[in-house]
């Protein structure tokens, strides 16, 4: 299951997106800078067959992660 | 009388020790013959291996003055009177029983033999416990170090008295007047087949055959059912067409093929014909089931989300979503495409953030069924891995369906 492999990282990757949106907006540059660096890492984790597949996917993730993380908080 | 230094000692211990006729050393001490005395078996003889060309010497016990520290000594004046062979009915500790397997009477477990312990009373010699802990096999060889420090530090006690093992022979025959295994048939019928099962599964082929040749025809089928089907291949291989026939008549129809189904269709049908007439045709029905294809038993009412949606939500409208499906424990996470992508255990779902996806939380290591497998596959893998469900995927994982085991377990006795 390679493909669901790329979605979970991809998941993951949108987590610390999100995370690193919220943070810059609350004036949190090195937490955002972490949290880009983790988000690059993920993303180059993703198997390159697979990356442009799950991009629509991550780019929705983020999305919906900004959402419930502002919700949470 | 003999003169022994140490009331208790180890088999590996003395085993190779220089052997004297008076003073004249004449080779080293190879073995010792035990006789069943209903209690602790009582030394009778002892084996010395001479120099190449040399035949060995039975020494008889009472010919024995000294048994030391470096050496063994033996009251005789004509060594020609003992260079004889070791009788094939002898038993012999070091080449019957150190090493070898035995069962433990006590736990019902089978154990190696890792040294026996000796033990001197009124000027006999016993074999008084078997030593099953690996403390002695390290003794052995030679790591008495590492033996000292493990002995210290992990004291626990692997000895188990002579009285409760049961020395399971190679050969049936091996034993005199079949001491051992006639204590064997009396005990054995108390052992549940569960237990008998593990038991002959740890075993080797002609130990395991000995066994089973032991019980009665209601407990070897029931020990039967029991066993993992490699051991129930060889078994039924091994023993006679009739005594296989008569162990599946008194089995189910189902147990009955749950056993055939393993093995080669010659020896089923060969089986078949053996079996009683009227469970036939019931066998066969349940036969022919388990080659039949596995979509034929996956349902379509399962419950598959996107990989975006978040588990919070899935969890509010949990009970909307598991309205009239089947399959309810488990979400299968798809694509636009119908491709599996995961799947999330209710347990994971309940467990998960609010802010978390079904990506994030979902195992992509999917076990899954191909559309061409047969109901006995599926079986195999419901055992193998304890799933509740499984998917059946193309070659492409794209979600044909869904075999729960609440659906085939009846068909199958394994499952039940």
């Amino acid at each position: 299951m390679k493909l669901g492999r790329a979605y979970k990282l991809a998941a993951f990757a949108a987590s610390h997106k999100a995370k690193a949106k919220i943070m810059l907006g609350n004036g949190d540059h090195e937490g955002a800078k972490k949290e880009e660096i983790a988000y690059l890492q993920r993303v180059d984790e993703i198997p390159t067959a697979h990356r442009q597949q799950v991009s629509p996917f991550l780019d929705a993730s983020v999305q919906v992660k900004l959402l419930a993380l502002q919700q949470n908080h | 009388m003999v003169t022994v230094l140490g009331q208790e000692f180890f088999l590996s211990e003395i085993l190779g020790r220089r052997f004297y006729l008076k003073t004249q050393q004449v080779g080293r001490l190879e073995d010792f013959v035990i006789f069943e005395t209903g209690k602790l078996p009582e030394v009778t003889h002892l084996v010395v291996s001479r120099s190449y060309g040399y035949p060995s010497l039975l020494l008889p016990w009472d010919k024995i003055t000294l048994i030391s520290n470096t050496e063994i000594v033996a009251d005789v004046d004509h060594i020609a009177d003992y260079e004889k062979p070791v009788p094939e009915s002898a038993i012999l500790l070091k080449a019957h029983i150190l090493d070898k397997k035995i069962l433990d009477m006590d736990d019902h477990e089978v154990e190696v033999v890792y040294d026996v312990k000796l033990a001197l009373q009124y000027g006999k010699l016993y074999a008084s416990e078997v030593d099953f802990s690996r403390i002695r096999l390290l003794r052995r060889l030679g790591l008495k170090k590492i033996a000292n420090f493990l002995a210290e530090h992990h004291a626990e006690s692997a000895t188990v008295s002579w009285m409760y093992v049961q020395p399971l022979p190679e050969k049936i025959g091996m034993f005199k007047g079949h001491v051992k295994l006639n204590l064997l048939k009396e005990n054995i019928h108390d052992i549940h087949p569960v237990d008998l099962a593990d038991i002959l599964e740890e075993l080797e082929g002609d130990q395991r055959l000995a066994v089973f040749n032991e019980l009665d025809s209601e407990l070897a089928s029931d020990t039967l059912e029991e066993v993992e089907p490699r051991v129930q291949r060889e078994l039924i291989s091994a023993i006679k067409r009739e005594r296989a026939a008569q162990l599946i008549n008194e089995m189910s129809p189902a147990q009955a093929a749950d056993i055939l189904a393993i093995l080669p269709g010659a020896e089923a049908d060969e089986l078949l014909k053996l079996i009683d007439k009227e469970s036939v045709s019931k066998v066969q029905q349940i036969v022919e089931q388990h080659n039949e294809n596995i979509l034929l038993y996956a349902t379509q009412d399962f419950i598959k989300q996107p990989p975006i949606m978040l588990a919070k939500d899935i969890i509010e409208n949990y009970r909307q979503l598991a309205r009239g499906k089947e399959v309810i424990m488990y979400v299968y996470v798809v694509n636009e495409s119908d491709t599996l992508l995961g799947v999330v255990d209710i347990r994971e779902l309940i467990m998960a953030e609010n802010d978390q996806t079904l990506a994030e939380i979902m195992s992509d290591n999917v076990i899954s069924l191909n559309p061409d497998e047969t109901l006995r596959d599926a079986v195999e893998m419901f055992e193998r891995y304890d799933f509740r469900a499984i998917p059946v995927t193309d070659e492409d994982d794209h979600m044909l369906g869904v075999v729960s085991f609440r659906n085939i377990r009846g068909i199958h006795p394994r499952l039940e």
